[in-house]
């Protein structure tokens, strides 16, 4: 067990966070928390087989770590991947932890935590609604800038597509006039065919499909 | 039609759909030199899962470029992960690899679908292997007219073979083609029109060196790596050698191992293999392709390597020990007396299973395809041959089917007969 601890350590450490001493309440030994790049606080919960043995264990894990909300931003419980392919996710999704599987060879996210505000973010926030009216008026304005952005990209995106069909009808790769009586082919006129078009005995030889006397093979 | 006829309508929306073993590739004649590729398979989600649920996947089948966002490390991949032209052929029943063809076809189109009011359809010149039956031609044209059903994507349809797609976009009107992958291989005549009742198929392919390459393997000390697919088949292709006579080039291996024995790093790993007193053997990887009547590979179907059988698949009869020479003869063989010579002056070789190295120090025993195949035809008493080693093998038949696609008059209508033509959906 302690090798599969270290291996799921090394797996949030290669994230780029840190790794927190910080105590918590209901914290077990083996629970793991990190600092991410924004500051956020993760708190990890491995379980092991023989705690997943029974199901009560499972929800009373997910209760005690819930209750933890208001003190971390995200939680996870990362749990043997035999027991995630056969687990009902969906205490998971409404109380919105993440789950990680593991074995000898990997550790994964199989479904992301939800970020939870906490205590201090809320106050924060009330902090914010205080800003000024300017400040509001300049975030509406970039808003709308963005949009416009995505609008003109959209426009060059379908004008790019016309200026390629255009071009192959300003300048017909190659002149092949085919009536039934007669086919006329003229060699390639532009410099700016494909090779494989250029030069091609096949052109001839095909624009006379259903022209000539079929040839018995 | 916007002051255009129908004839130039065709030239500018002509589109070509290359249904290879392992790729599809597919684009308008304005993509220039190359298409768009993405491979050929499909993924049939578990609904069942966590991940179904919590990433919303709303489609029950995936194509495109997007199928590894969806990858689930379950042990049953290998029956939802689905390459459905594996050998060429789909079984007429075979509803899921049928419906990822048309998937993978209303992907294609719907990613060149131009916006211009005038766009009234593709004319579209689909390829499939040489040996497909007619009725994967009939299922072809009926997704098709599925796929208009949804969306009016395709004006025109039409369906021709690798083979002849091959010798269009090589500018060799009479040729042989012999295609390789990696199931099986073909022999096609070509003079004009693709001479079908010449075609000759071989139950041999890539697949089979790999075999003998895991057994080579095992013997070295390697069993680990020899369950692997993927490195097997690296391996392969770069230890692989094709002698240009294999007793002449065993005796030299093991009379000069130094020449021979290479420390070869897996790419990406730290393994490193080394084949040291078997570095010989690289020389039955390249032989076995090419001929697999030696005696010496005798030992390695006693020991259970597979040995490539007879069998009928389809419309064709492939003949799993026929050497590559010989194949080539029988099928010319099969063509009208006359036309033999000019057959044997172009022999086109396409595929990937023709790719083999040739190391500069070791050129007067290795060869490359092209030589083996004229050494092989020499020692049947065919001399005068022209044996070439198609270039760009990955894009040609998608490249013979824009040629074909633009020059075949819009109004010479598809034939059962012949095999050829447009079936117009509108």
């Amino acid at each position: 067990m302690i090798f599969l601890y270290e291996k799921i350590k090394d797996y949030f450490l290669s994230k780029g966070w840190k790794e927190l001493k910080k105590e918590f309440k209901y914290k077990k030994e083996l629970d793991l928390i990190f600092k991410d790049e924004l500051d956020s606080i993760i708190f990890v919960r491995i379980l092991s087989k023989d705690e997943l043995i029974d199901r009560n264990s499972l929800l009373d894990n997910i209760l005690e770590l819930f209750s933890l909300k208001e003190e971390v931003n995200k939680i996870y419980i990362a749990m043997p991947k035999v027991y995630v392919s056969i687990i009902d996710s969906s205490p998971f999704e409404e109380y919105g932890i993440g789950i990680i599987s593991y074995d000898e060879k990997k550790v994964m996210e199989i479904s992301p935590a939800k970020f939870f505000k906490t205590k201090s973010k809320i106050e924060e926030e009330k902090m914010e609604k205080l800003i000024p009216f300017e400040t509001l008026k300049l975030k509406e304005e970039l808003d709308n800038i963005k949009k416009r952005l995505i609008n003109l990209e959209e426009i060059v995106r379908s004008l790019n597509n016309e200026i390629k069909i255009l071009k192959s009808q300003s300048k017909p790769i190659i002149e092949t006039k085919i009536s039934k009586e007669e086919i006329i082919i003229t060699p390639p006129s532009s410099e700016n065919i494909p090779s494989f078009l250029k030069d091609n005995p096949w052109i001839e030889i095909l624009a006379k499909r259903g022209r000539e006397e079929k040839i018995a093979v | 039609m916007y002051g255009m006829n129908e004839e130039e309508y065709k030239k500018i929306y002509v589109f070509g759909a290359d249904y290879g073993t392992s790729d599809f590739k597919y684009g308008p004649i304005t993509c220039g030199e190359k298409p768009e590729k993405i491979e050929n398979r499909g993924y049939f989600p578990d609904k069942s899962s966590i991940m179904y649920k919590i990433t919303g996947i709303e489609k029950d089948i995936i194509v495109g470029k997007d199928i590894p966002l969806y990858l689930e490390a379950r042990e049953d991949l290998s029956t939802r992960l689905i390459y459905p032209m594996r050998n060429g052929i789909i079984e007429k029943n075979d509803e899921k690899s049928w419906r990822i063809v048309k998937e993978i076809s209303k992907y294609a189109l719907e990613s060149f679908k131009p916006i211009e009011e005038k766009f009234k359809g593709f004319y579209l010149v689909a390829s499939l292997s040489a040996i497909a039956p007619k009725y994967m031609y009939e299922k072809l044209f009926e997704i098709y007219d599925d796929i208009n059903k949804e969306e009016k994507l395709i004006r025109a349809a039409t369906i021709i073979p690798q083979t002849l797609a091959v010798a269009i976009s090589h500018k060799v009107p009479t040729c042989v083609v012999v295609e390789s992958g990696h199931g099986n291989t073909q022999v096609c005549p070509i003079s004009r029109y693709p001479i079908r009742n010449a075609i000759l198929a071989i139950n041999r392919g890539g697949g089979d060196a790999n075999a003998l390459t895991a057994e080579i393997l095992k013997d070295s000390g390697y069993g680990d790596l020899a369950k692997e697919e993927i490195v097997v088949r690296k391996i392969k292709e770069d230890l692989g050698l094709i002698p240009r006579d294999l007793d002449k080039a065993i005796e030299y291996a093991k009379k000069n191992p130094e020449k021979f024995i290479t420390k070869y790093k897996i790419p990406g790993t730290r393994i490193i293999v080394n084949l040291d007193n078997y570095s010989w053997t690289r020389f039955l990887i390249g032989e076995y392709v090419f001929n697999p009547n030696h005696e010496i590979f005798q030992s390695y179907f006693r020991r259970g390597m597979p040995k490539p059988s007879d069998v009928k698949i389809g419309d064709f009869y492939f003949r799993g020990m026929l050497d590559f020479g010989e194949a080539i003869a029988e099928s010319i063989e099969k063509c009208p007396i006359e036309l033999q010579p000019y057959l044997y002056k172009q022999i086109l070789l396409s595929g990937g299973n023709f790719n083999w190295n040739v190391p500069e120090q070791l050129k007067d025993i290795a060869i490359d395809s092209a030589t083996k195949i004229k050494l092989l035809l020499e020692e049947k008493g065919i001399k005068d041959t022209n044996v070439i080693l198609t270039e760009n093998p990955q894009f040609s038949v998608w490249r013979g089917c824009i040629v074909y696609g633009y020059a075949v008059p819009y109004d010479y209508i598809w034939s059962w007969d012949r095999m050829e033509g447009w079936l117009k959906y509108y």
